[in-house]
């Protein structure tokens, strides 16, 4: 039965608990603030929230979890969280077709991070034993983790240059984790990680076994596997939903469009599929997250996605043009989460090979950091949400109107994957606005 | 919507404090859930279109609700108006606008007439058994979804006051659920919004004398619903709760 909020939906279930059981036959939670029967999580369902959107149909078996092993999520459900997947009508009116922004800033850590993330964490726990988990990341990554971490009761530690700001610092501790600062840029406080990370697997630790996980913030040390198949959840979600608001057609599983069902004469046919994806790009996690999505769902050889970065942290695009990895000699974008100097060798060979031929379905796209900053003013105007400029950078595909990439794409909807980011808040914004002359309303 | 623990407050407060993201229903506020079955309601009943006379959220609900269930929809509204409103809810939400009337109690009348010639539904902004019971899933939701996350169950909902719709939907849900002990509600508005606290105080509807003074339009309210006050006195258990409209903005920063 598809996992989905509706179908289990607590309006249709009556309460499990019967009242008159007594506590000493039922689990129950001890907490600070008494003795509580026990209710468990229903075993199937990963933190979909009820009624979080519309029932998918009969005979569609989509999962929200993707390719996620059941073993590992099933007890808990996973970390993150299903999304809302709204239309924008502000957006769709500028563009001139429907744009669905898929709100993934709502992740509890603040950004789209938490699937993979989120993921890895979880299967590091249950397949290898891990007992901590260590990251170099001052940014969204250290917050998913150390969410993940707080979530899963694992204690994490942090290792955060310099340069990270006070208030970064003090959510991930507000996460529970450790933070502790080193290095006056990332690769230092990565190394040190390292070492921590290395020292905890060591003999001078506690007897029994202790492993920890340490990974890059883009691809993960341990199996890069493991984030890209957390990410492609969006994916699942998206098509799950998109179906379900009527944007697209349903077509069973395994199966094709009866005849009948084709357009009827005068009527205008729903899409079968989105017309193009459109994502930001730093190191390729989600990028890579995204493609492996639209494989699974079937979409993968017919759905561009559009790759859009700032200049100044355009790794991705200039290696897509020289065809091979080039790194960038220093980050010169406002949109720090997208600073990868270089993108993850995989990924880019999964983007060359997608523009073999004529449909061109990987399309980087380059924004300035001024259309990003806008982007992300407009769209906190249009939805009053606030995201980071790296997180603009794929809003300026629509709100730009300078996005030649999106030109030729299918006649379905334009999906857009808003990530997020917690890296931002009001007075940043409105020094960014500042800075780049982009007026505030 | 997600139901999120929030960690700064939690860390501010000394409790685990959840946010149900509301904000998130498409419409833009919770007012979709109640008035989503309300117009619901009306178009299984045979209407072909709704009315309503909220410039606020409650119209947009209702804007919504009648284009995505395929019926007209006519938001009736006061010539105080701003511009920006009327446009909004025409070219977002396809709704036709008729301005009349220059207060709200004027435009909710013509509104009312409106329905009555045309055969159309009203939709209220607050009252209405449908209404409520539809804000009440809200609570059925945030019980599950704590389960989910392996929290307790709620020990008490803090939510804003305007004509009491919510409040409603809130005391609604609470018996609904199974809960081992009483659950508080805090009822919270702005000065010069606060017709709700001063009707708790006294133990009966009281309207505001100036009006709605506070920047707070949306709990904009002179009067709560009297049903509401009367359930919530009945509860027991809701607690008002007055904050300065300074202190409201600051929350929002």
């Amino acid at each position: 039965m598809p996992p989905t909020a509706v179908a289990r939906s607590p309006l249709a279930t009556p309460r499990a608990l019967a009242s008159s059981s007594s506590l000493a036959s039922r689990r129950v939670q001890r907490t600070a603030r008494g003795v509580y029967p026990a209710r468990r999580p229903r075993r199937d369902v990963f933190r979909v929230m009820a009624s979080a959107s519309p029932a998918t149909a009969p005979g569609d078996l989509i999962s929200l979890l993707g390719t996620m092993d059941r073993t590992v999520v099933a007890e808990r459900g996973a970390l993150h969280l299903q999304t809302p997947l709204i239309l924008s009508k502000p957006m769709s009116e500028r563009f001139g077709r429907d744009v669905y922004v898929k709100l993934d800033a709502f992740q509890p850590s603040g950004s789209f991070k938490l699937r993979g993330i989120g993921y890895t964490c979880q299967k590091a726990v249950a397949s290898d034993g891990a007992r901590a988990f260590v990251s170099s990341s001052g940014g969204n990554a250290g917050l998913a983790t150390a969410y993940a971490g707080q979530m899963l009761k694992i204690p994490t530690t942090v290792v955060v240059p310099q340069s990270t700001p006070a208030f970064i610092r003090a959510r991930l501790e507000a996460y529970d984790a450790k933070v502790i600062v080193h290095g006056a840029q990332w690769s230092e406080a990565n190394e040190r990680a390292a070492e921590i990370n290395a020292s905890a697997n060591g003999k001078m630790v506690h007897p029994f076994e202790v492993r920890s996980i340490h990974w890059s913030p883009y691809d993960g040390v341990r199996v890069d596997a493991d984030t890209w198949t957390g990410h492609a959840t969006v994916v699942h979600e998206i098509a799950s939903e998109l179906r379900a608001l009527g944007a697209i057609r349903w077509v069973p599983t395994g199966g094709t469009l009866n005849e009948e069902e084709e357009e009827e004469e005068g009527e205008k046919a729903v899409p079968a599929m989105p017309g193009a994806f459109v994502t930001c790009v730093g190191g390729g996690g989600l990028l890579a997250g995204i493609l492996q999505g639209l494989s699974e769902v079937g979409w993968g050889d017919d759905v561009p996605v559009i790759a859009a970065e700032t200049i100044g942290a355009d790794s991705l695009a200039s290696s897509v043009d020289a065809g091979e990895v080039v790194t960038l000699p220093g980050i010169s974008s406002v949109a720090k989460s997208l600073g990868a100097a270089s993108p993850s060798p995989t990924v880019l060979e999964m983007c060359l090979k997608r523009r073999v031929g004529s449909k061109k379905l990987a399309r980087p796209w380059r924004t300035t950091d001024r259309d990003a900053v806008e982007a992300c003013v407009k769209f906190a105007n249009d939805h009053r949400v606030l995201v980071e400029p790296a997180c603009g950078a794929a809003l300026a595909a629509i709100y730009s109107g300078k996005c030649d990439e999106l030109k030729e794409c299918g006649e379905g909807p334009i999906v857009v994957q808003v990530c997020g980011g917690a890296v931002i808040d009001l007075p940043t914004l409105a020094a960014y606005a500042k800075q780049f002359d982009v007026d505030f309303d | 919507t997600p139901l999120v623990r929030s960690a700064p407050l939690s860390a501010k407060l000394g409790a685990e404090v959840f946010l149900k993201m509301d904000c998130f229903q498409p419409s833009g506020s919770f007012k979709l859930r109640g008035i989503g079955a309300a117009v619901k309601e009306l178009v299984d009943a045979g209407a072909d279109g709704v009315v309503s006379s909220s410039g606020g959220n409650a119209g947009l609900a209702t804007a919504h609700a009648a284009r995505a269930l395929g019926v007209a929809c006519t938001v009736v509204l006061p010539t105080t108006t701003p511009a920006s409103v009327k446009a909004k809810l025409e070219s977002e939400y396809g709704a036709e606008v008729r301005v009349e009337g220059g207060v709200w109690d004027e435009a909710n009348a013509a509104a009312e007439a409106l329905a009555e010639e045309t055969g159309r539904g009203l939709v209220h902004p607050f009252e209405g058994e449908t209404t409520w019971a539809g804000h009440a899933s809200l609570v059925e939701e945030v019980d599950a979804q704590l389960a989910e996350q392996g929290a307790p169950p709620v020990d008490a909902f803090v939510t804003c006051v305007g004509g009491g719709g919510l409040l409603m939907g809130i005391l609604q849900g609470i018996e609904r659920v199974e809960r081992p002990g009483p659950v508080r509600v805090v009822a919270a508005e702005t000065k010069g919004a606060d017709s709700f606290a001063r009707s708790m105080r006294r133990g009966r509807p009281h309207t505001l004398e100036d009006g709605v003074t506070s920047i707070a339009k949306s709990l904009g309210a002179a009067t709560p619903s009297a049903t509401v006050l009367e359930a919530a006195l009945r509860y027991g258990r809701v607690q008002p709760h007055v904050v300065s409209d300074a202190d409201a903005v600051r929350a929002c920063l």
